[in-house]
C-alpha cells in the first residue's frame, strides 16, 4: 500500500495530543475498557435476538450465550488492542487505551483476551453446544487474523470484507437455539455484513485523520470522499432490500415488515443527505447522525424480528 | 405471506440488490482507478466480487425456499401389491 494523503483540509480538527492519564484508575476498569462493552452492547442485541427468532429459548440458554458472547467478543477485542498497540498511541480516540498509556503491558492484554476466548468456548460448548462454540471462535478468528491483522492496514475494503467478523454473532444465537445454520440465519448474517459499511465510513469521513496518521487505508483516504460517499448510498439501498428478503419466506411477518420499511426509510434518508452533500463538503453533520443512528437501527431492527416472532 | 404479495416482493428486492451491487462494483473499480492511493487491484476485484456471488447464491436459494418443488406420490410410490 503506498504512503496515505494528507487529510483534506475540511476534516474536523481533532484536540491536541495530551492524554490525562489517570494513575489511581482502578485494574478492573482497565480489564472491563479491554473488552469494549459499549461496542459489545450492540453485538449482544444481535446475538440475543435471533435466538428468539430461531424459537424459544430457556432463560438459563440466553444468559449462557449472553456471557460466553461477551467474553468470546471481549476476548477479540483485547486481542485487537494487542495487535494494534503500535497504532493506537498515535490516533486521539484510542490513545487512552491501557497499551498506549502504559497502564498495561502488551503481554498481559494478549494473556488476558486469549483467556477470555478460551472460557468462552468451554461455556458455550459444554454447556450450550458445540456448533455455538465452534462459530463463537470462527468469529474471533476472522476478527483478529483476517480483519485486525490482514485487512484493516492493507485494504480500502477493510471494513466490508472484514464486517462479516462482527456479523458471526446472530449465527452464534441461532445455532445456540437450533443447532445449525441455515437461510433465515444466513439472512441475519448478511443484514449485519452489508450493515458495516454505511455504518463504518460514516465514521471513517470525519476521522480521516486520524486514519491517516496511523496508515490505516480507509476508503475515504484511497478512493476519496466521493467514491466512499456514493457507495454509502448503494450500500445502504442493498441493505434495505435485503432486510425486506426474509419476509418472502415466511420467516417474518406484517410487523417486522412494517418496521424494516420505517427503519429502513430512515436510515436512507440519512445516506441520501449524505449523498446531496458530497459536492459542498457539508457532509460532516448527516453523517455523524448516520453513524449514531445505524447504530440504533441494527438494535431495533433485531428486536422488531424477536418481537414479531412472538406476536404473531 | 401471501404467494403473489411474496413474488413480488422478492423480484422488487431481488432486482435492487442486483442494481445496487453492479453500482458498488462499478464504483469500486472508479476507486481503484482514480483513487488517491493503489492497492492490490486483483485482490480488491475479489473483495468486491466475493460477497456479490454469495449474495446472488442466497437470492436462488431464497427462491427455491419461497417455491419448494412438488414431489406426486403416485409417481414415486410402487402401485400394486409387492410379491
Amino acid at each position: 500500500m503506498s504512503a496515505l494523503p494528507p487529510p483534506p483540509p475540511g476534516e474536523l480538527a481533532e484536540a491536541p495530543a495530551a492524554p490525562s492519564i489517570s494513575d489511581t484508575r482502578p485494574f478492573a476498569a482497565d480489564l472491563v475498557s479491554l473488552t469494549k462493552p459499549r461496542i459489545i452492547s450492540l453485538l449482544l442485541v444481535t446475538t440475543v435476538a435471533p435466538m428468539f427468532v430461531a424459537g424459544t429459548p430457556s432463560w438459563l440458554t440466553v444468559l449462557l450465550v449472553t456471557v460466553g458472547g461477551y467474553l468470546m467478543a471481549g476476548g477479540a477485542n483485547a486481542v485487537n488492542m494487542y495487535l494494534d498497540r503500535d497504532i493506537d498511541h498515535v490516533m486521539a480516540r484510542t490513545r487512552l487505551r491501557p497499551i498506549p498509556s502504559g497502564r498495561m503491558t502488551p503481554r498481559a492484554v494478549m494473556a488476558f483476551g486469549v483467556a477470555l476466548a478460551t472460557a468462552s468456548v468451554w461455556l458455550l460448548a459444554y454447556f450450550v453446544n458445540v456448533m455455538t462454540a465452534a462459530l463463537a471462535l470462527a468469529g474471533f478468528y476472522f476478527y483478529v487474523f483476517i480483519y485486525t491483522r490482514w485487512l484493516k492496514r492493507n485494504s480500502p475494503q477493510n471494513i466490508v470484507i472484514g464486517g462479516a467478523a462482527g456479523a458471526f454473532p446472530p449465527l452464534v444465537g441461532w445455532a445456540a437455539v437450533t443447532g445449525r445454520v441455515d437461510l433465515a440465519s444466513l439472512y441475519l448474517f448478511l443484514i449485519v455484513f452489508y450493515w458495516t459499511p454505511p455504518h463504518f465510513w460514516a465514521l471513517a469521513l470525519n476521522k480521516q485523520r486520524d486514519y491517516g496518521n496511523a496508515g490505516v487505508p480507509m476508503a475515504p483516504l484511497v478512493w476519496g470522499e466521493r467514491e466512499t460517499i456514493d457507495q454509502m448510498l448503494w450500500y445502504s439501498i442493498l441493505l434495505i432490500a435485503l432486510t425486506l428478503l426474509p419476509v418472502c419466506f415466511g420467516v417474518f411477518g406484517v410487523w417486522y415488515l412494517a418496521s424494516a420499511v420505517v427503519l429502513g426509510g430512515l436510515f436512507l434518508k440519512g445516506a441520501v443527505q449524505i449523498r446531496l452533500e458530497r459536492d459542498t463538503g457539508n457532509w460532516v453533520r448527516p453523517s455523524w447522525w448516520l453513524y449514531k443512528y445505524s447504530l440504533l437501527y441494527l438494535a431495533l431492527l433485531f428486536l422488531a424480528m424477536a418481537v414479531d416472532r412472538h406476536v404473531r | 405471506m401471501a404467494g403473489a404479495f411474496a413474488d413480488a416482493l422478492f423480484c422488487t428486492a431481488a432486482t435492487a440488490v442486483a442494481v445496487m451491487q453492479w453500482l458498488i462494483l462499478r464504483s469500486t473499480w472508479r476507486g481503484m482507478h482514480r483513487g488517491i492511493a493503489r492497492g492490490n487491484t486483483v485482490r480488491e476485484w475479489i473483495f468486491a466480487i466475493g460477497p456479490a456471488v454469495a449474495l446472488a447464491v442466497l437470492l436462488v436459494f431464497t427462491w427455491r425456499a419461497m417455491h419448494p418443488a412438488t414431489i406426486s406420490v403416485d409417481a414415486v410410490a410402487p402401485s400394486g401389491p409387492r410379491a
